[in-house]
């Protein structure tokens, strides 16, 4: 994850817009691959497949097993080289994803921890008089900054909404 | 048109299946060369070229199908990122008129 105000790159086109948001290797690149990864895997099989190929043409045109033998075990070995090749370019590929998962998870964390302190911290009154919040399940209406809710997913509420809801006035924050 | 639309948005999975319908293929084709051959020396061929290059494509669709995995995954986290954003944004707002 890189730092925040960069522009940012829609992998469909050269869209670019200057924002002010964590930006995520996910973000940048169209696929979990980078160019190294492609050319280190394409490497290894292509080396494999040309081995395999020449070991292949070689011992067709031996007559007895005794002499193919080194030539199928070239070609076994090749084969594993593909193998290899496969591999790596599939873990980095898994890899990629795993620390965009990582990178996606600390950033909410983050952004929750962050919420949950402001939310904690009173407005210039205390909250603003007229903004009350409830939570799923709640049947009192809250002020933002109330300990009941301080844990909850939130979602702010208008007098008509209270007023649809049939909610009750919190005793605690009184709001 | 419909197989064409699938194909042409699923490149990868229909790569995939192919490559192990070939796979299949020339292992069927590498053992009745082989079962065909007295010789141990006239079967090698038919093993390195059937056995082997059928197992290479049977690894080539198994590699094709786990990437076309791993991008969905990709596409997923990007969503995620967003809806994670546009959920902030709101959360922000909201604080933010309450500070206000």
């Amino acid at each position: 994850m890189t730092s925040t105000g960069l522009a940012v790159h829609s992998p469909w086109g050269r869209h670019a817009a200057v924002v002010d948001r964590p930006r995520f290797s996910f973000d940048v690149h169209p696929s979990p691959w980078r160019r190294a990864h492609h050319v280190t895997g394409a490497a290894l099989v292509i080396t494999g497949a040309v081995v395999a190929t020449l070991s292949w043409y070689r011992l067709s045109g031996l007559e007895t097993f005794r002499e193919q033998a080194g030539w199928v075990v070239l070609s076994v070995l090749a084969g594993g080289l593909c193998g290899l090749g496969f591999a790596v370019w599939l873990l980095a590929g898994l890899r990629a994803v795993r620390r965009g998962q990582r990178d996606l998870l600390r950033e909410l964390r983050g952004g929750r921890a962050e919420l949950k302190v402001r939310l904690a911290v009173p407005g210039p009154a205390g909250g603003s008089s007229s903004e009350v919040v409830t939570a799923r399940g709640m049947a009192h209406f809250h002020r933002p900054s109330c300990r009941l809710v301080r844990t909850k997913s939130i979602s702010v509420l208008s007098a008509a909404d209270v007023k649809d809801a049939g909610l009750r006035p919190c005793g605690v924050c009184e709001p | 048109m419909a197989l064409m639309k699938l194909v042409r948005a699923q490149w990868d999975r229909a790569g995939a299946v192919t490559a192990v319908l070939l796979g299949l293929l020339a292992l069927l084709l590498g053992w009745i060369g082989t079962s065909n051959t007295e010789y141990v020396a006239g079967q090698m061929p038919y093993i390195v070229s059937g056995g082997l290059l059928g197992l290479f494509l049977l690894g080539v669709g198994a590699v094709l199908w786990l990437s076309a995995d791993l991008r969905d995954e990709w596409r997923q986290l990007r969503v995620l990122a967003e809806e994670m954003r546009a959920d902030r944004e709101l959360y922000g707002s909201t604080v933010r008129s309450r500070d206000s």
